[in-house]
């Protein structure tokens, strides 16, 4: 009897084992192959920052004008112990539009997406680079190395070139080695090295305006920048601790993190499955346990039958999951190993193992726990089919008599899901789950898109479009906002000269010291201050207080708020131009400048004397029937000496082009969700049409044809996508409120996360929906071979 | 006037390469009001029979043809239209949709058929009368759990005869019914009969058979012979009737 009820249910169940069996393969694919990478990653991060000597605490400052009072302080800091050690070298700057990369015979200009380049040289102590094989390299003269994401990104092989422009005269080098840099080698850090042979570097080093780095290691960060803050440098341009490259290569974790949460919810759906199909199977076989029950067995033997089907399926799943995550696991160490030296390469066995004895025990649990409602069936309650004796049962549903015009189908579908929602309840679950998952790329997206995005990073979304690169021709980078400001001026006349009649505005950027006490000791923040047609600031968003109206007034971003316990109407000091100066807060906004932590300043203000850190794109408003992308093309035409962008443009290259990445993302993603969802919907229909064969073989009888039929199962199925979308919407809203918004919050400011309405309630449900009733059609046409004839022999 | 008829009909089944012939020519005419029985014993083919001549199940070889109708012509949603408005059903399981009421049960066909508010209105009235006329007008309202078998059994009845059918298939009517309810459903038959309404039935109880007009004894898929008993008047000459048919199946070795 035991081996018989095995045997059949084996037999019967074909459809339902094989996709748990397929769903507990994957999981353990991905859990198994995810925590290995995440493993290999954190321990190697610390590895490879002590390789290649990346120290505690980076220092980038613009000149050589501080730099022996600078040298004296590190010094000074040495003997008090503060720091154990520092290194001072020079940076190179590179311009983009100074860099040419060559491909065979085709040239152009680099395009670095906004990230800033650099010039280096293997000789530093600090900050060492390594080629592909972990190893220290020599470069001979005519020869560069490159960061490998930086070659991926350009296309660029060994064996290609570059030019650089040096004070009017073109070097070339061939790149002779893809290189790993630790500090400079991840997108992520805005920065980017190229490496030269010492002797060139050396060359150029010397001929043109260099930033200092210094380099400290230090057992008290935090003392020594605090130290550091208090000298108000006014050179020093950005400090950097470790902890920032740290999280940098911890995004390499990312996708290891989201194979990880696919793998928890295939988990889930194939609980949520197996409770389905055991709950199902042993209904369908109450009588054979009952006469089980009848001639004594223990209730423990009893689920043995069950318990040792799942153990197969679950063990042996788990197992070929194991044995296919390995080389998911080699591919994996292999992408990351790309941009860093991994302390081991080796994939973990044990922690292979591990996950899949963890996935057997999870699922083999639930298994044990699922089947306890054996324990409560009497041995004459499973022989009477699941009836107590008890007739009365109250119906639920609606009755069909009163429906008057519904049509039978119709009815049928929808009385199913009111009488036994419960039944219905696996399908809701793994509906929800995929409809919440695809709304969240998507809600992110149009975010992206928002006219308030715009406004967090300082633009005006109203502005016809954006000029970058003003300095382009106009001999290097600016550190004074006069020079930049005449620029402004010199191309609003060139453009007016072309009959272009433009209000321009560009938002200007300083690093200022403010404390809350005269004289007191202040925090470096980033300053903006808007020039030109939108000085008065009306275009930003503003949570708390009006814009600085007045040039003693001031507004503070609530990240900064709150870490100095400031508030609105409160009098801060700043030096500006060398003189301290007294501010009234007036307000506070939460952007994504600088983090989150910065200020705004009135026009009104003029910072002569304050060295200008850089500028934001300059905002150029015009009459124009064009959009931002035509009018960029059609100005980048006309006016090729600048680079003229859209907003969004502009946004992508600063925000890493996080956009695109999701925009790729989204079609597989979609494509995976309905997989799986497709594949539950095939599954879970079969078992209903199992369980309703005699309705249907009846219904046959009466008269129903099979499209008939089908309509009723294609209109129950859309019933619980309906319901499933209606439990969503309010979930949908949560998932935006407790994981969007705390992932925007990270870049510094609280965001409405936007909903394009049509998009994501009608057109992605409405693709699920077409792939849920897809999949319940291919199992519907099973409805063809119940016969009439067999009707008696159902039971 | 013929209401069906089997010519050379023959029915098998290939099950593990091995040929079984349930049906090997059968030649049968059922006429307009009679009340038919078929008989015989287990696995003779009657079962078969009634599926294949009612168009449930295709046979092998012969025709069938219903008022004229070829059946093996028809397509399956022709079938299906058929079954829906000239063919009612009732099989010795009751099969119910679980939650769904007794009347709404009932009128399931019915509604299927009627797409109007006015269709359905008949069909509710015409839903009334049956379950009156055949005392289940009480247990309209109840869940099909919560009637007796009997009860069931003639719900059943009720939704085959909804659609106003020509003819009734009966697959043992009243194998899973105890004897007082096997008396009842067996007269609410002869009264549907009496109404016109022609029925061939499949049954090994001597005492349903003897309620019948016509006897067919089929035996290793042949119709051995037939027996004409008369129409069923009422329960006076049922002795009469059950002790002919009990010589007859005698003679046939039952």
């Amino acid at each position: 009897m035991l081996f018989h009820i095995l045997k059949k249910d084996l037999q019967k169940r074909k459809g339902v084992n094989v996709i748990l069996f397929l769903f507990i393969t994957l999981a353990t694919v991905f859990l198994s192959s995810s925590v290995n990478n995440i493993l290999v990653v954190n321990n190697s991060i610390d590895y490879f920052m002590e390789y290649a000597h990346v120290p505690d605490v980076m220092i980038l400052t613009t000149n050589a004008q501080e730099k022996s009072r600078l040298d004296a302080f590190m010094e000074t800091s040495k003997q008090d112990g503060v720091i154990r050690e520092y290194g001072y070298e020079r940076l190179v700057p590179i311009a983009e539009h100074f860099v040419y990369l060559e491909k065979g015979n085709y040239r152009e200009q680099l395009n670095s997406e906004g990230i800033s380049i650099f010039l280096g040289t293997t000789g530093f102590d600090f900050v060492k680079v390594f080629d592909e094989n972990g190893d220290p390299f020599r470069l001979h003269q005519g020869e560069i190395a490159l960061p490998l994401s930086f070659m991926d990104k350009h296309d660029l092989h060994i064996g290609d070139a570059i030019s650089i422009n040096v004070n009017g005269e073109s070097k070339r080098f061939v790149i002779t080695v893809k290189m790993k840099d630790a500090a400079f080698g991840n997108d992520f850090g805005g920065m980017q090295r190229m490496i030269l042979s010492s002797k060139e570097y050396d060359a150029i080093a010397d001929t043109m305006d260099c930033l200092g780095l210094y380099s400290v290691r230090t057992d008290q960060k935090q003392l020594f920048q605090e130290t550091v803050e208090e000298q108000n440098f006014l050179s020093i341009m950005h400090v950097v601790t470790d902890d920032m490259y740290r999280m940098m290569y911890s995004f390499d974790m990312m996708i290891a993190g989201l194979l990880i949460s696919i793998g928890c919810c295939l988990i889930l759906i194939s609980m949520l499955v197996l409770r389905f199909t055991l709950v199902f199977t042993m209904e369908e076989q109450y009588q054979e346990i009952g006469i089980l029950k009848a001639i004594g067995l223990r209730d423990l033997a009893i689920k043995k039958i069950y318990l040792i089907k799942y153990l197969v399926i679950v063990t042996t799943g788990a197992i070929l999951g194991m044995l296919l995550g390995l080389p998911v696991s080699g591919f994996m160490i292999r992408s990351v190993s790309r941009n860093m030296i991994l302390e081991s390469s080796n994939t973990r066995i044990g922690v292979h193992i591990g996950c899949a004895l963890f996935i057997i025990l999870l699922v083999f649990g639930f298994c044990y726990f699922c089947t306890k409602k054996l324990n409560r069936i009497s041995a004459v309650h499973a022989i009477r089919v699941g009836h107590s004796g008890e007739r009365f049962q109250k119906l639920r549903g609606f009755r069909l008599h009163r429906c008057r015009h519904l049509p039978v189908s119709t009815y049928l579908g929808m009385n199913d899901i009111l009488s036994h929602s419960s039944r219905y309840i696996v399908l809701v679950i793994t509906f929800c789950i995929s409809f919440i998952l695809i709304t969240i790329p998507v809600n992110t997206l149009n975010t992206m898109k928002s006219e308030e995005m715009f406004r967090k990073f300082m633009l005006d979304p109203q502005s016809a479009v954006y000029v970058r690169a003003l300095e382009k021709n106009k001999g290097g980078s600016y550190t004074e906002s006069q020079r930049l400001e005449e620029d402004v001026e010199e191309l609003r006349m060139e453009l007016k000269e072309k009959g272009y009649d433009t209000r321009l505005s560009v938002v200007e950027m300083y690093f200022i010291s403010f404390s809350d006490q005269k004289d007191g000791v202040g925090k470096k923040i980033m300053t903006a201050q808007v020039a030109g047609e939108h000085g008065d600031m009306e275009y930003l968003d503003f949570d708390e207080g009006i814009a600085p109206e007045l040039e003693n007034e001031i507004a503070v971003s609530k990240n900064v708020l709150s870490e100095n316990g400031w508030v609105i109407g409160d009098s801060i000091y700043g030096r500006i131009n060398g003189v301290e100066r007294k501010f009234l807060i007036t307000a506070s906004y939460t952007d994504y400048m600088q983090l989150g932590n910065s200020v705004r300043l009135n026009a009104k203000l003029d910072m002569y004397e304050e060295t200008l850190f850089g500028y934001w794109a300059v905002m150029v408003d015009m009459e124009t029937d064009l959009s931002q992308e035509e009018l960029a093309e059609r100005m980048n035409r006309e006016f090729p000496d600048y680079e003229w962008l859209s907003g969004q443009t502009l946004l992508d290259r600063n925000i890493g082009d996080v956009q695109s990445y999701l925009k790729e993302l989204l079609f597989p993603m979609t494509a995976m969700l309905c997989a799986v969802i497709m594949l539950i919907t095939l599954l879970m229909e079969r078992l209903f049409i199992t369980r309703e064969k005699g309705e249907i073989a009846m219904m046959k009888s009466c008269g129903f044809t099979y499209h008939a039929i089908c309509r009723w199962q294609l209109i129950r199925m859309t019933c619980v996508v309906a319901a499933a979308m209606m439990i969503s919407i309010p979930l949908s809203f949560l998932s935006n409120t407790f994981i969007l918004c705390p992932i925007f919050a990270i870049l510094g400011a609280d965001i409405v996360i936007q909903l394009d309405w049509p998009q994501v309630f009608l057109i992605y449900p409405a693709i699920l929906l077409a792939g849920i009733l897809l999949a319940t059609r291919v199992a519907a046409r099973s409805i063809r071979h119940i016969d009439i004839h067999e009707m008696n022999n159902l039971e | 006037m013929e209401v069906l008829k089997a010519e050379h009909l023959c029915k098998t089944y290939i099950v593990n390469k091995r040929q079984n012939n349930v049906l090997r020519n059968i030649n049968l005419t059922i006429r307009e009001n009679e009340m038919v029985a078929v008989m015989g014993p287990s696995g003779s083919g009657k079962t078969t029979l009634l599926y294949t001549v009612s168009g449930m199940d295709r046979a092998t070889a012969g025709k069938v043809s219903f008022f004229g109708r070829e059946l093996m012509d028809l397509s399956a949603n022709q079938m299906s239209d058929l079954r829906l408005k000239e063919m009612g059903f009732v099989f010795q399981q009751m099969y119910v949709l679980k939650n769904l009421s007794v009347y709404d049960n009932i009128i399931l066909p019915a509604y299927q058929k009627a797409g109007s508010k006015k269709e359905r209105q008949a069909v509710n009235e015409r839903a009334r009368k049956l379950m009156h006329k055949l005392g289940i007008s009480e247990t309209a309202d109840n869940a099909v759990t919560e009637v007796s078998g009997g009860q069931l059994q003639r719900a059943c009845i009720c939704r085959s005869l909804i659609n106003a059918p020509k003819i009734i298939f009966a697959d043992e009517p009243t194998g899973a019914l105890n004897k007082q309810n096997s008396i009842e459903v067996m007269s609410e038959f002869n009264r549907i009969n009496e109404e016109g309404t022609t029925i061939m039935l499949v049954t090994h109880d001597m005492k349903v058979a003897s309620r019948c007009e016509r006897i067919l004894y089929i035996e290793d898929g042949v119709i051995r012979d037939e027996m004409h008993l008369g129409k069923w008047r009422d329960a006076s000459d049922q002795g009469a009737r059950e002790r002919s048919l009990n010589d007859w199946l005698m003679k046939l070795g039952w």
